[in-house]
């Protein structure tokens, strides 16, 4: 797996309320992540997390600093270039484990590979039904997102991050809804994906996640 | 405070001024219509008179066709007659404002009349056109009518003969008629002369009539208005005794009638002649031009003196004894003119007038006065090319030229053609009996500009029974519209002006007691077109009918354009050109104000439904979304403890005050719409309560369990498969697209139908062309409303589609689906959106067409509307942009 070396440096990121006041989330943030490591981003509610997570994977930008994927910095891409990034190399997974209503548990995990085509599509397939196991829903594959609970379409998109193999993994609270069973099955898997040469960033307030993580970055609370 | 209903506020508010939008919208543009409609009802149902009374056995033929008459269908009713009694007996009935009588009774022929040729030879001055060795010559002198582009002239009389003439000299002048220098074979030819010159006759013209109209001038002046009638002022206040006396006499203008004049005085002092006197004012213009072409062929050689004197050389001559003949015009029009004297001498090339013009004339022009009753014309029906109201005329028998039916023998023994000038008759001409012997009294004169009715151009224009309204119009391949002018029989389709006027007690004398065709009655007390008005007219129609007449309303006629064939027209032609074919006239409609009122209403009934309709799928739309995203907030209550009548009792609370809002504009609508549409905005009051309490009966049932997704469903592996994919999952909101854009398609051929079936039995009257013009906008407004009614089912799934599309493009957007990539899914959901369109839009456009027989109109509009509404949700997706939010 080639997978590229994350650098953060001096990261801030900044955001105006609806009320129009300036509100600083993060000043000054630098680490980095190579490969076969997991770095846990720890804090309270509310100190940044998420918000670094999405600048990590180019959906949003930077108020300062830079974040470079193998030496490219983000914000040199294109919109269609981090597009692919985040398909290819970085993939995401978001903290309300967003899943599209109309298609089915296995429609949803095979979104990364339908724009490669259908070959792509298929071999998605093979390896999806692997994970769906190991994440307990195989017997789930059919059903629409609406009748899963909040664990469930957590695991979900989890698979689907696994099962499109980027090199890194981005996920936000990955165990914030699973009860503790799960929640250790999913810390493995993420972990054997850094095992395997990836990199996971997983930003979280799990202490079991924190404790099982390579490096810990922890983010204080900019409100405070 | 809103409670359950805080996240569907926006959509329901939206929904409850958008229908209390097209409520007020349909209301005004229905009360909008209802007043331009009245209004020009009111200005344009009356014409000058108001009922047509004609006796019992009287039939305008109307039930064949079509409830329209023909132009003038008020005179040449011939067949019978309405008594001096009768008219009496009408103006005594209360209401009745005018009661004009009109009777075609009579009619003024003009008898022995010859054209002729004059010939210059002057002894005494030595000056003459006639050569030293004679002059012999074949003469065929043809009276015709001017034809219309690509048509001959009309002949109406023709006669030939031949003619020996030899100078004469200064001293032996002869009688006036001596065959040693002037012949002529027949005897129609022989000629006469003068002092200075030969004339030469050329047969006798046909006895060519006009008729003879009676009325009451007072009662005239009084239907036609200030601006009428004055041409009939010389009949006003006649004496009662109609014997031939002097003072009759010195009344008859004498520069202009001395002939009449002397009859009269004659008459009078004959005491035991008691010849009544026909008091009249009379046409002083000619009917038509009338021409005589006179064709002269001179022998090819001299002859020698025995030869002239040879009394048999005439008849002992052929045709090609003659040269190719040069023919003289001579305009002869003035022959048409009653008590005319007119010039009727046409000169030899060559010849001058002489001093004296008098001595020329051969004429001793008479103007017969007799009864005539004249019937009406039949018609079939006939579809003309291109469509619209068409009949054919029937024929009836051949006359001549005069209207009479055989020739006179003694014209044909003067050289005349008794085939020349056969014409169609389409009337029946009756003479009524011998010559009643009266003496005809011109007491004045009038033009045919004195007859125009200045309200024959407007849309209630209804003929007075003068003569044919203007308008038989010829239509040529070229486009061109040439007039059709009457011929001279007077029992021709269409008919002239009449030749003079008299009184009722001239009609009498003429045709006895029933002189009346019929009576046309001017109802008084009706200022508009209320149903007072035509209950007033009705009621005055039926007094009228217990005389024992017939009574025909013709208020709120109207005339409209009519294609009539005319076959056979041309009876010496053979055969297509023997038709005169298609001919353009206006017909009067009887009841075309309230076809108009009917039709024009219906029409914006409804429009006025389809629009509420539309409207009210949307509204149970809405409820019905608005329904199932309440019952979360619903549950979410009864977990907390608030029993269920409690929460139903709040849900009613925040949705009473949009209801009322509706409600009211509905109740509003009642009073400000017309009153044919108040059952619409009661019955959208019903349906606005009735969608309230679905809504909340809806919204306070259990959330139901979704439904998996269907066993063996494959799994999606394309971009179009997601697409389809995600459609599915909402399908709701992607019937309510298809049904939206389908309602657009329906709805829009729907209109285009309504509309065009609405104009067509509004009619092709003036009257409903003057409605037309005044309501279509707003009847098209109408329409439109309806059609963007159906539109807002669009807008309101695409609202529905934008949320769940806001929502999936979040997740291809974190998934690191490109733009382009999450436009191929979203062009592939719009473009099987289309295709669901078509395929449910393009059968319903489809069952409009055929089970309402739409025609064109619906196929083009339906489609137009289909296409416009799959167009502008393409149009409008193109715009909208996947963009990740930052």
């Amino acid at each position: 797996m080639n997978t590229p070396a994350l650098q953060v440096t001096s990261l801030a990121i900044a955001y105006t309320d609806t009320e129009g006041e300036h509100l600083d989330v993060v000043s000054g943030l630098s680490f980095s992540v190579v490969p076969g490591q997991l770095c846990c981003i720890a804090g309270r509610s509310g100190s940044g997390k998420t918000s670094v997570a999405r600048v990590l994977v180019g959906l949003t930008a930077p108020a300062g600093g830079t974040v470079t994927w193998g030496g490219v910095d983000l914000s040199t891409l294109t919109e269609v270039e981090r597009s692919d990034q985040r398909r290819k190399i970085t993939g995401y997974v978001d903290q309300e484990a967003t899943l599209i209503p109309g298609l089915t548990v296995l429609d949803n995990i095979l979104l990364p590979a339908i724009p490669d085509g259908r070959d792509a599509a298929r071999r998605a397939k093979n390896k999806a039904a692997e994970d769906l196991r190991r994440l307990g829903l195989e017997r789930r594959r059919k059903w629409s997102p609406a009748r899963l609970s909040g664990g469930e379409r957590q695991r979900v998109a989890l698979a689907r991050a696994l099962t499109a193999n980027t090199p890194a993994i981005v996920v936000d609270e990955p165990t914030a809804s699973l009860d503790r069973r799960w929640a250790d099955t999913v810390i493995d898997l993420l972990l054997e994906h850094a095992d395997a040469g990836g990199i996971v960033v997983a930003a979280s307030h799990d202490p079991t996640l924190a404790r099982a993580s390579h490096t810990v970055i922890t983010l204080d609370d900019a409100s405070e | 405070m809103l409670i359950i209903t805080s996240a569907t506020s926006r959509l329901r508010w939206v929904s409850a001024a958008l229908t209390g939008g097209v409520l007020l919208a349909v209301a005004a543009l229905g009360a909008q219509t209802s007043v331009r409609l009245e209004t020009t009802l009111d200005e344009n149902w009356r014409g000058r008179y108001d009922i047509l009374v004609t006796s019992r056995d009287q039939d305008f033929g109307a039930a064949r066709t079509n409830g329209m008459v023909d132009p003038n269908f008020v005179a040449t009713a011939g067949t019978g007659g309405v008594s001096v009694d009768d008219l009496a007996r009408i103006r005594g009935i209360d209401g009745v404002e005018v009661a004009a009588p009109i009777g075609m009774v009579g009619s003024l022929r003009r008898l022995a009349l010859s054209p002729a040729l004059w010939v210059s030879d002057d002894p005494a001055t030595g000056t003459s056109v006639v050569p030293d060795g004679g002059l012999v010559a074949q003469l065929t002198a043809t009276t015709v009518l001017p034809g219309s582009d690509g048509d001959d002239e009309v002949v109406v009389a023709r006669g030939s003969g031949r003619v020996r003439l030899q100078k004469r000299a200064a001293a032996d002048l002869g009688t006036l008629r001596d065959t040693a220098y002037g012949d002529g074979r027949p005897q129609g030819f022989a000629p006469v002369w003068i002092d200075t010159g030969f004339v030469v006759p050329l047969g006798a013209l046909p006895g060519f009539g006009s008729t003879v109209v009676a009325v009451d001038p007072v009662a005239e002046a009084a239907l036609l208005g200030p601006e009428g009638g004055a041409f009939l002022a010389p009949l006003v206040g006649l004496p009662a005794d109609r014997s031939a006396s002097t003072k009759w006499a010195d009344l008859v203008k004498g520069d202009s009638f001395l002939k009449p004049r002397a009859d009269i005085d004659v008459a009078a002092r004959r005491s035991a002649d008691q010849a009544p006197v026909v008091p009249m004012v009379v046409n002083s213009e000619p009917a038509r031009k009338l021409t005589v072409r006179v064709d002269i062929a001179l022998a090819k050689r001299t002859f020698t003196a025995a030869e002239l004197a040879d009394p048999g050389l005439l008849e002992s001559l052929t045709a090609s004894d003659f040269s190719s003949p040069r023919s003289v015009r001579g305009d002869v029009s003035s022959a048409l003119v009653p008590f005319s004297s007119p010039d009727l001498t046409l000169l030899w090339p060559g010849s001058t007038r002489p001093d004296d013009d008098g001595a020329m004339s051969l004429s001793q022009p008479v103007t017969s006065l007799a009864p005539m009753l004249i019937g009406r014309p039949d018609y079939t029906a006939k579809t003309p090319p291109g469509g619209g109201a068409g009949f054919q005329v029937v024929p009836a028998g051949i006359v001549r030229a005069d209207g009479s039916s055989e020739a006179d023998p003694q014209a044909v023994a003067n050289g005349m053609d008794p085939k020349a000038g056969r014409v169609r008759a389409y009337r029946s001409a009756d003479a009524a009996g011998a010559a009643s012997g009266a003496l005809p009294a011109p007491l004045g004169v009038y033009t045919t500009a004195d007859l125009n009715d200045p309200s024959s151009q407007q849309a209630s224009y209804v003929p007075l029974g003068v003569s044919s309204a203007d308008g038989t119009w010829r239509t040529s391949s070229t486009d061109k519209r040439e007039p059709v002018a009457a011929n001279l029989s007077n029992v021709d389709f269409i008919t002239a002006a009449p030749g003079a006027f008299t009184d009722l007690e001239g009609g009498r004398t003429l045709r006895g007691q029933t002189p009346i065709d019929a009576v046309r009655v001017r109802v008084g007390g009706i200022t508009g077109y209320t149903a007072q008005a035509q209950q007033r007219i009705a009621a005055i129609a039926g007094q009228i009918q217990a005389l024992g007449l017939s009574a025909t309303i013709v208020a709120g006629s109207s005339p409209q354009p009519v294609s009539l064939f005319v076959p056979d027209y041309f009876p010496d032609r053979s055969g297509d050109a023997a038709d005169l074919g298609w001919v353009s006239q206006e017909w009067t409609t009887l009841g075309a104000a309230a076809r108009v009122g009917a039709a024009l209403t219906g029409t914006t009934l409804l429009l006025a439904i389809l629009a509420l309709a539309s409207n009210a799928a949307g509204l149970a739309i809405v409820a019905h979304s608005s329904a199932r995203r309440l019952r979360p907030n619903v549950e979410g209550l009864r977990r907390i403890g608030w029993r269920r009548g409690r929460v139903l009792r709040q849900l009613l609370e925040e949705l009473a005050l949009p209801w009322t809002f509706t409600l009211a504009v509905a109740v509003a609508c009642l009073v400000i719409g017309p009153v044919s549409l108040r059952p619409l905005f009661a019955a959208g009051a019903v349906v606005v309560t009735l969608l309230t309490g679905f809504e909340a009966l809806v919204g306070m049932r259990a959330e139901q369990t979704m439904a998996k997704a269907r066993r063996g469903a494959p799994a999606v592996l394309s971009l179009g498969s997601i697409a389809t994919r995600v459609l599915r999952s909402h399908s709701g909101w992607t019937a309510v697209t298809i049904f939206g854009s389908s309602a657009v398609a329906a709805l829009t051929a729907l209109t285009a139908v309504a509309v065009r079936e609405g104009w067509l039995r509004a009619g092709t009257t003036r009257l409903s062309a003057v409605a037309l013009d005044a309501t279509s906008s707003l009847t098209i407004g109408l329409g439109a409303l309806g059609i963007a009614s159906a539109g807002m089912l669009l807008l309101l799934a695409r609202q529905a589609d934008n949320s769940h599309n806001a929502a999936a493009a979040h997740v291809f957007t974190n998934l690191g689906y490109r733009p382009a990539t999450q436009a191929v899914i979203t062009r592939r959901q719009e473009l099987l959106l289309a295709a669901g369109s078509l395929v449910v839009g393009a059968p319903a456009v489809a069952v409009i067409a055929i089970a309402l027989d739409g025609g064109p109109i619906a196929w083009l509009s339906g489609t137009g509307g289909l296409a416009i509404a799959i167009a502008a949700r393409l149009l409008g997706n193109r715009r909208r942009t996947q963009r990740p939010k930052p």
